[in-house]
């Protein structure tokens, strides 16, 4: 599933020095697809129900089906081809992080940027121990998704600690 | 009404540091017409449009407008009182003692321009808006403070502050009738810009519109057609096509450009009169634009994404960046381009799409034509059977329709051939667009955040494409680059971090 570009090695890190996520960050994202499915599959089961008495036609009912189709496809496969194409590097300079299951994108965020660092957790997300770290720049938001919790503070101090020495060498 | 001698012209001459002002009286006066305007929407509208109301409405709706009008005015005039400015020796402090309290202190240091902008009220009376923008993220689109003043003190508080923040020593008197424009530009150029520089898309949409409303006129002398139509139709011309014309004409009249050491003014407008200025290093990029018809008749425009720059008070939500040089041949653009922002000038060796993106680019095309033949063919085909179109008006129209192939392909054929990046050494640019072109030069200091993505469609040939983000300003527009190889879009990323690293990137000269 994952080419040589995301193996990871014996160190845990693939040849560019990238790191994956926990396992659990899979299960996790395979329970917020769920979760997905089950409305999805609800909101389906309404149109099947209905779709006649509410006057549409039969023409609606194939494109619906095949999108649903497609969807379910989609949310249960991937949880897998994103968690294995989940990578993240913290560089000295850089933050870079791989991610995508048909589009695959590199972003790439200099640490000079940052002006401000946030963890967050959902529900879903306390229950498996994980957190999200949200780098704010002046152009925009980036995200690391799916850490483990103490891993995302960590990153979050060391990156906090250098936006506080950028900030006070400035000032 | 105003008990400030310096608003009343008995005060100091120059502007009174370290004491605070009040805002001109007229800002109440402003501040409730619009208010009565809303108000009469909310209270006076459903009077007008209900049929056979209740005559006791008749009274009560009508006075309740001119109290909440009236209650509107008086809290307007209290926060009026009880507003202040003072310009201090190095920050503005705006004080707002009523029920909100506000202390706001701007440092112009953080000032990253200051426009004027005076409306028809403001041309009435006497006044002007300064409008203070800092560089600001989140505050990027509206500005950080407006202050209403009498026009001779905000000319000279623009002045005076122009001088502290950018160096100028010029009065106002000097920068309207001494300094010339760095490009000679008529108001038959500004209409020319007006009906040239609107997108293709616009134009034909508006034409489209225009087609529909002459029909329906014709159908409704001959008996058939409707009133409706023919209105909405008219309508969706009218906010499609000339709206977008006549805000860009009534803006850009009388228009006029220079720069003064580091700082770009821009002075133009028809009713409202515009006074825009910022310094060359809030610039983000530049934009050479050319629709599809001004590109047949050889000419140009340039806008710049100027950061901290906010939207004039009184123009269209969808502002967009400063214009730096209306419509003109590309020999004249290049030339504004080398005198008012020569920092973005370089030379550029740009490289065509390679071979491999003619892979991705006719996949798509042919995916998309597939897609929407497909989804037009179902179309057509219930239409026929609703008995909403006779079958040889769908003849037709599944020729048509199977005709968009050539479209998508001959799009592809030309995206191909036209859009090009280049990589600099302090900048980069994309061409894009095939109807519409657009060159935008970025400088690598003010990127954010890098997105280089890649699909099932580009990953097999080693193609991506490149997402930039820019510092957040008003008017700013997406850099994304055509397909190119994953390894020259990183170019991108990599020379970004190495201007840091090496010392090439020097914050301080970005504040």
């Amino acid at each position: 599933m994952a080419s040589d570009e995301f193996a990871i090695g014996k160190d845990g890190l693939t040849k560019d020095g990238y790191r994956a996520l926990e396992k659990r960050a899979r299960t996790s994202m395979y329970l917020r697809n769920l979760i997905v499915l089950a409305i999805s599959l609800a909101a389906y089961a309404v149109f099947t129900s209905y779709y006649g008495e509410i006057g549409l036609d039969a023409i609606f009912f194939w494109p619906v089906t095949a999108s649903m189709i497609l969807l379910v496809i989609y949310l249960l496969v991937a949880p897998a081809i994103y968690y294995a194409r989940y990578r993240y590097r913290i560089g000295e300079d850089r933050i870079d992080v791989r991610r995508g299951v048909i589009f695959i994108s590199h972003e790439i965020v200099p640490v000079e940027r940052i002006h401000q660092l946030e963890v967050s957790r959902g529900p879903i997300d306390n229950l498996f121990g994980l957190a999200d770290v949200t780098i704010t720049t002046a152009g925009g938001l980036a995200s690391i998704q799916y850490l483990e919790k103490s891993v995302a503070e960590d990153i979050a101090d060391s990156l906090n600690a250098y936006v506080n020495k950028i900030v006070k060498e400035r000032s | 009404m105003s008990e400030d001698p310096v608003q009343n012209g008995a005060g100091a001459p120059d502007i009174p540091l370290d004491r605070p002002m009040m805002y001109h009286w007229s800002v109440v006066l402003e501040n409730s017409l619009y208010s009565a305007f809303i108000l009469f929407f909310i209270f006076m509208l459903p009077l007008i449009t209900t049929e056979n109301p209740d005559t006791r409405l008749f009274l009560l709706l009508p006075a309740v407008y001119i109290g909440s009008v009236a209650v509107a005015a008086v809290m307007l005039f209290w926060r009026w009182r009880r507003t202040t400015v003072t310009f201090r020796e190095k920050d503005i402090l705006i004080v707002r003692d009523t029920i909100f309290k506000r202390d706001q202190r701007i440092p112009y240091s953080k000032i990253a321009s200051i426009n004027v902008n005076r409306g028809v009220i403001n041309r009435i009376i006497g006044t002007s808006k300064l409008m203070f923008n800092i560089n600001s993220s989140v505050n990027a689109i509206v500005p950080e403070a407006t202050v209403t003043l009498k026009a001779d003190l905000a000319d000279k508080v623009r002045h005076e502050l122009s001088r502290k923040i950018y160096g100028s020593n010029l009065d106002a008197n000097t920068e309207d009738n001494v300094i010339p424009s760095v490009v000679s530009i008529s108001n038959k150029d500004i209409v020319l810009h007006a009906l040239l520089s609107q997108p293709t898309a616009a134009a034909l949409i508006g034409v489209f519109f225009l087609g529909i409303s002459i029909m329906e006129a014709y159908f409704i002398t001959t008996g058939g057609g409707t009133n409706i139509t023919l209105i909405i139709a008219l309508f969706m011309f009218v906010s499609s096509t000339i709206i977008p014309m006549l805000v860009q004409l009534f803006h850009y009249y009388n228009y006029k450009i220079y720069r003064i050491k580091d700082t770009v003014y821009i002075k133009c407008g028809m009713i409202r009169l515009y006074n825009t200025s910022f310094k060359v290093n809030k610039i983000n990029a530049v934009r050479i634009k050319s629709p599809l018809l001004a590109r047949m008749m050889g000419k140009y425009f340039l806008e710049a994404e100027v950061v901290g720059l906010g939207a004039s008070e009184g123009g269209n939500s969808n502002e967009t960046s400063p214009l730096i040089c209306p419509l003109k041949d590309r020999k004249t653009i290049d030339a504004v381009m080398s005198q008012v922002i020569p920092e973005f000038v370089y030379d550029r060796h740009p490289v065509k799409q390679p071979g491999a993106a003619a892979n991705t680019i006719y996949t798509r095309a042919a995916i998309w034509s597939s897609v929407t033949i497909a989804a037009l063919f179902i179309s057509i085909y219930e239409a026929v059977e609703l008995d909403f179109i006779s079958s040889n008006l769908a003849i037709v129209l599944y020729v048509l329709s199977a005709s968009l192939t050539a479209v998508f392909f001959t799009h592809g054929a030309f995206s191909r051939r036209i859009v090009e990046m280049d990589t600099g050494e302090k900048h980069f640019s994309f061409l894009w667009g095939v109807v519409d072109r657009v060159i935008t030069t970025v400088a690598y200091d003010k990127v954010q955040i890098v997105r280089i993505k890649d699909g099932p469609l580009t990953r097999p040939y080693g193609l991506a494409k490149c997402r930039v983000k820019l510092l957040t300003a008003v008017g700013g527009a997406p850099v994304v680059s055509g397909y190119f190889m994953t390894e020259d879009l990183e170019v991108i990323p990599e020379t970004v971090l190495a201007r840091i690293e090496d010392g090439s990137y020097d914050y301080r000269a970005y504040l």
